[in-house]
C-alpha cells in the first residue's frame, strides 16, 4: 500500500503540474488566435459557395428549372459577392486571386472555379491548421 | 499493490478531471466576454488582462486542454491495469474474480473488461477520453471560443464517470481472499460478435458526446451561427456509423446466439442502442438544413442535446435493473447517479436554449415544400415520431407499474404495428427526398424525376402480387425498389453530367462523383444498405416459414422445400465448455441434393451448466438462410428436439450493414477542397498586435 502512496505520489505531482503548470504564463501554447468574426464570414462564403456549386450540379441534373436556377444563381452569387467584398473590405485585400481591379462578379467565378479544382482543408471542418500556415 | 495503485490513478483523474472542467468554463467564460467588449479580440490584444504576455482565458483555457491529456493518461493506465488483472487472473479483484476465470481464452479475457458493470464503466470513461483527446487535439488550433467549453463539457461528462468508478462502481475493488478460480464469463458473452458488438456500440454512443460538447458550447459561447453544426458533421457521423455497426452487430450476435428465429426483438437494451441512433440520424439531415439555409437552429441543437439524453438513458437502464432483459447488468447502485446526472443535463440545457431563444432565430423560411428542405424536415418528423414510439413502448412497463401497479410489457407486434408504417413513410421519403433540388422543384422537373422511379416501382408491383396477396410486404417491396431506382438514377445522371461537362469515362465520372462529391453520394451508398436491410426486413417479416420437431436418428423434416435429415448428436470438449452439436444434412426436397450439413449446438459452461447457450445451425444464402436451433435431446442423442426456420433474404442486412458502413466512410472521407487565397486564412492579430507564437 505503501508502495502504491509513493508511487502515486510522484505521478499526481507530474500530473497535477502538468496541468496547472499553464496557469503560470510560462508555457508555449498554440491556442487558437483567430478572430471569430472573420472566420464566420469565411464559413458564410463557403457555405455560399457550395450551395452555388450545389445549384449548379442540381439543374445540370434536372432537378432545377430555367427559371427556378436563374433566380436562385442570382440571389446565391449576390450573396457571395457581398461576402466577398466585406472580408476583403475588413480584412484584407484579394492579392491571390488576381489584379486588385477585378470585379466582385469575377471574383466569385475566380473563387468558384477554384473550388473545382483544388485540395486543402476548410478551417471549419476539423484540420488542424495552425494559424502560421 | 498494483491494484491500489491503479485505483488511485481514477481518484488523481477525478480531481483534475474537476479542475480541468472548472478551467474549461471559466476561460470560455472569460473569451466570450472579452470578444464581446472587443469583436477583433484575438485573445492577444494589449488590453486583455495579461501577465507574461498570456491572458487568463488563454491560461485556463490552455490548462483544460491540459487536463483532458492528463485525465486520458490516468485513465488509460488504469484501464491498461485491468486488462493485466484480467490476463493474469489476479482473482483476488472482485470484478476479476466475479468476469473472468483461469479457462477461459485470452480473446475473452481481454474482453471481459467490458463484460461487468466495472469494467464496461472503466472502458467507457478511456474511450471518452480518448474522444475527447482526439477533438481538443483536432480543434486546438482553430476553435478559439468554444474550445475551452467543449473541453468544460467533454470533461463533465468524463467526470461523472469518474464519480461513478471511484464512489460507486469500483472495478479494482479487493475481495480480502484469492480464490482458486474465477466465477467466469457470462456464457451469452463468449461469443466473437459480442466481443466487437459492444466496442461499437460504446464508440459510437461515447462519440455523440463530442457534437453534444459543440452544441453546449455554441449555445454557451452565443456563437450559433452555421460554423458550429459544419464543424459536428464529420464528428457526428463517425460515431453514427460505429453505432450502426454496433446494432448490426448485435442483430447478428441475437441472430446466431440467442435463439429467437429472428435478429431483432424490442428487447429494450436493443431499443436503448436504437434510440440514439434515431435522433442522431434526423440531426444529421437537420443540419444539413441549417449548413444550407441557416434554420432549424432550436430543432438541431434540441436533437443532439435528445441523443446525448438518450444515450445515458440507454446505459441507465441497461444498469440499474427498472427494465428486464436479455443483455441487462443485475440491478446495481449506480442508477440514482445516473437519474441525478440525466437531471442535471436535462434541466441545464433546458435553461440554457431558453436564454439563448432569441439568438436560435431561422435566417430563411422554407421556399416551398417540393424542396429537399421540405424533404428533410418531414424526415426529422418521422425519425422523432418513431423515437417516441420506441420510448413509450419501451419504458411502458415502467409507466404502466407506476399508473396501475401492474406491470405490463408491449412486445415486439405492438411495436412492428406502430412503428412499422412509419418506417415505410420514412423509406418513401429517402426516395423522393434526393429527387428535389434544394429551395423549389419545378412541376416539369418533378416529372423528369420521377417517371422512372415510379415506373420501376410500378413495375415490381404484379411480380411480387406473384410472391404474395398480403398488401404490406407488396407495398413494402415496391417501396424499396422506388428507392433503390432514385438511387440508381441519382448516380447515372450525376456520372452523365460529369460526362458531358467533362468527357470521362463511366469508371472515372463514377469515382469523380464520389471522391469530388463524397458526402451525397456516401448519402446514397448508405441509402441503399438501409434499402437492403429493409429487404431484408419485409422478407423475414412475412415470409418466414418456421416449424417444431422432434426427430430420432435417420428421421427428416420437410419445410419450404427443404428436407432435414437428422444423421447424430456429438460431443466435443472445449477449454471451458462442452459442446454438443447436432449433426443435420440439408438437402433439396424436390432432388434430393445434398445442399449443407448444418450443426445446431449448444454449449454447456463448467462454471454455469445451468445456463446453456445456443448456437444455430445455419445454412446462408442470398435468397434465404435455413436455420435450425436444437432445444434438447433426449437420453443419449438418439433423438433431438428442433425448431427450423426458414428466413428469407436475411443475408441482405448483413450485406445493407457493410454498404452503411462504407457509405459512411465515403461521406466522410476527405475530398478535394479550394485552395484558399492568403486573405482567406484567418489574421492571427488585429492591426498592430505581435505575430507569432504566444506565450501562455
Amino acid at each position: 500500500m505503501w508502495v502504491a502512496l509513493l508511487l502515486i505520489c510522484v505521478l499526481g505531482f507530474a500530473a497535477v503540474g502538468y496541468v496547472i503548470w499553464p496557469l503560470s504564463g510560462r508555457t508555449k501554447t498554440t491556442l487558437s488566435l483567430e478572430v471569430e468574426e472573420h472566420v464566420d464570414l469565411l464559413t458564410r462564403k463557403e457555405v455560399a459557395l457550395e450551395a452555388i456549386r450545389e445549384l449548379e450540379f442540381d439543374h445540370s441534373v434536372g432537378k432545377i428549372e430555367d427559371g427556378d436556377f436563374e433566380r436562385f444563381n442570382r440571389i446565391l452569387r449576390n450573396r457571395a459577392m457581398r461576402l466577398i467584398e466585406r472580408i476583403d473590405l475588413e480584412y484584407g485585400g484579394s492579392q491571390d486571386l488576381g489584379p486588385q481591379a477585378v470585379q466582385l462578379n469575377e471574383l466569385v467565378e475566380l473563387e468558384i472555379s477554384n473550388r473545382r479544382r483544388v485540395k486543402e482543408t476548410l478551417p471549419n471542418e476539423g484540420g488542424s491548421r495552425s494559424p502560421e500556415e | 499493490m498494483i491494484f491500489d495503485f491503479a485505483y488511485l490513478t481514477l481518484v488523481l483523474a477525478l480531481i483534475l478531471c474537476a479542475f480541468g472542467m472548472a478551467a474549461g468554463f471559466w476561460g470560455g467564460r472569460l473569451t466570450s466576454m472579452q470578444a464581446e467588449h472587443n469583436p477583433l479580440y484575438s485573445g492577444r490584444s494589449p488590453t486583455s488582462n495579461s501577465l507574461n504576455g498570456a491572458s487568463w482565458s488563454e491560461r485556463l483555457t490552455e490548462s483544460s486542454f491540459h487536463s483532458i491529456y492528463a485525465v486520458c493518461t490516468l485513465v488509460g493506465i488504469a484501464a491498461v491495469i485491468l486488462w493485466y488483472g484480467l490476463l493474469t487472473d489476479q482473482f483476488q479483484i472482485g470484478y476479476i474474480w466475479n468476469s473472468s476465470e483461469r479457462t477461459l481464452p485470452t480473446f475473452y479475457k481481454f474482453a471481459a473488461i467490458w463484460g461487468g458493470q466495472a469494467g464496461s464503466l472503466l472502458f467507457w470513461t478511456l474511450l471518452l477520453s480518448l474522444f475527447s483527446t482526439a477533438a481538443a487535439v483536432t480543434f486546438r488550433t482553430n476553435q478559439r471560443t468554444l474550445m475551452p467549453y467543449v473541453n468544460g463539457t467533454l470533461l463533465a461528462a468524463i467526470l461523472f464517470f469518474l464519480v461513478l468508478l471511484v464512489f460507486s462502481a469500483n472495478p479494482f475493488e479487493q475481495i480480502g481472499v484469492v480464490p482458486s478460480d474465477g466465477r467466469g464469463l457470462n456464457p451469452l458473452l463468449q461469443n466473437y460478435w459480442m466481443v466487437i458488438h459492444p466496442v461499437m456500440l460504446y464508440l459510437g454512443w461515447v462519440g455523440l458526446t463530442v457534437p453534444f460538447a459543440f452544441a453546449v458550447a455554441a449555445l454557451l459561447s452565443k456563437r450559433l451561427d452555421r460554423r458550429w453544426v459544419r464543424t459536428v458533421r464529420r464528428w457526428t457521423l463517425i460515431p453514427w456509423m460505429f453505432l450502426s455497426a454496433g446494432i448490426i452487430m448485435g442483430s447478428q450476435w441475437a441472430y446466431m446466439e440467442l435463439g429467437w428465429g429472428g435478429y431483432w426483438a424490442w428487447d429494450p437494451v436493443e431499443n436503448a442502442s436504437f434510440l440514439p441512433w434515431l435522433t442522431a440520424t434526423a440531426f444529421l439531415h437537420s443540419i444539413i438544413i441549417q449548413e444550407q439555409r441557416g434554420i432549424l437552429k432550436v430543432w438541431n441543437v434540441t436533437l443532439i442535446w435528445l441523443t446525448f439524453t438518450l444515450v445515458i438513458l440507454g446505459t441507465f437502464t441497461t444498469r440499474s435493473g427498472i427494465l428486464s432483459s436479455v443483455h441487462s447488468f443485475a440491478q446495481s447502485p449506480v442508477g440514482p447517479y445516473f437519474l441525478v446526472f440525466l437531471a442535471v443535463t436535462t434541466i441545464g440545457f433546458l435553461l440554457l436554449l431558453y436564454r439563448r431563444m432569441a439568438l436560435l432565430q431561422g435566417e430563411n423560411e422554407i421556399d416551398s415544400i417540393s424542396s429537399r428542405e421540405g424533404a428533410f424536415l418531414a424526415n426529422n418528423w418521422l425519425f422523432a415520431g418513431i423515437a417516441f414510439v420506441v420510448l413509450w413502448g419501451t419504458f411502458y412497463p415502467m409507466f404502466s407499474e407506476i399508473l396501475t401497479g401492474e406491470r405490463i410489457s408491449v412486445a415486439a407486434p405492438w411495436f412492428n404495428r406502430v412503428a412499422g408504417p412509419l418506417f415505410l413513410l420514412l423509406f418513401v421519403l429517402m426516395g423522393v427526398g434526393p429527387l428535389l433540388g434544394w429551395r423549389r422543384t419545378g412541376a416539369k422537373a418533378l416529372r423528369r424525376q420521377f417517371t422512372w422511379p415510379l415506373a420501376a416501382a410500378l413495375i415490381s408491383v404484379p411480380l411480387l402480387l406473384l410472391t404474395s396477396r398480403n398488401v404490406f410486404p407488396v407495398a413494402g417491396f415496391s417501396i424499396c425498389v422506388f428507392v433503390a431506382a432514385t438511387i440508381v438514377q441519382e448516380f447515372v445522371r450525376g456520372m452523365n453530367a460529369r460526362r458531358r461537362s467533362k468527357g470521362e469515362s463511366l469508371a472515372v465520372a463514377l469515382w469523380g462523383l464520389l471522391r469530388r462529391n463524397g458526402r451525397r453520394y456516401g448519402g446514397y451508398v448508405i441509402h441503399f444498405g438501409i434499402v437492403l436491410i429493409g429487404v431484408a426486413i419485409i422478407g423475414n417479416e412475412f415470409y418466414q416459414s418456421t416449424t417444431h420437431v422432434t426427430l430420432t436418428e435417420g428421421e427428416s423434416v420437410e419445410l419450404s422445400g427443404y428436407s432435414l435429415r437428422y444423421v447424430a448428436l456429438e460431443s466435443v470438449q472445449r477449454s471451458n465448455h462442452t459442446e454438443v452439436r447436432a449433426n443435420l444434412l440439408v438437402s433439396d426436397k424436390q432432388t434430393g441434393r445434398e445442399l449443407a450439413k448444418i450443426f445446431p449446438r449448444r454449449n454447456i459452461y463448467d462454471k454455469a451448466p445451468d445456463q446453456p447457450t445456443s448456437e444455430v445451425g445455419l445454412r446462408m444464402t442470398p435468397a434465404e438462410d435455413v436455420y435450425v436451433i436444437l432445444n434438447g435431446w433426449q437420453g443419449d442423442g438418439r433423438s433431438a428436439t428442433f425448431t427450423v426456420y426458414i428466413n428469407p433474404l436475411t443475408m441482405w442486412m448483413w450485406v445493407g450493414g457493410l454498404l452503411v458502413v462504407l457509405g459512411t466512410v465515403v461521406s466522410v472521407w476527405p475530398h478535394p477542397q479550394p485552395k484558399q487565397s492568403s486573405r482567406e486564412l484567418t489574421p492571427q492579430f488585429p492591426e498592430g498586435a505581435t505575430a507569432g507564437q504566444a506565450t501562455a
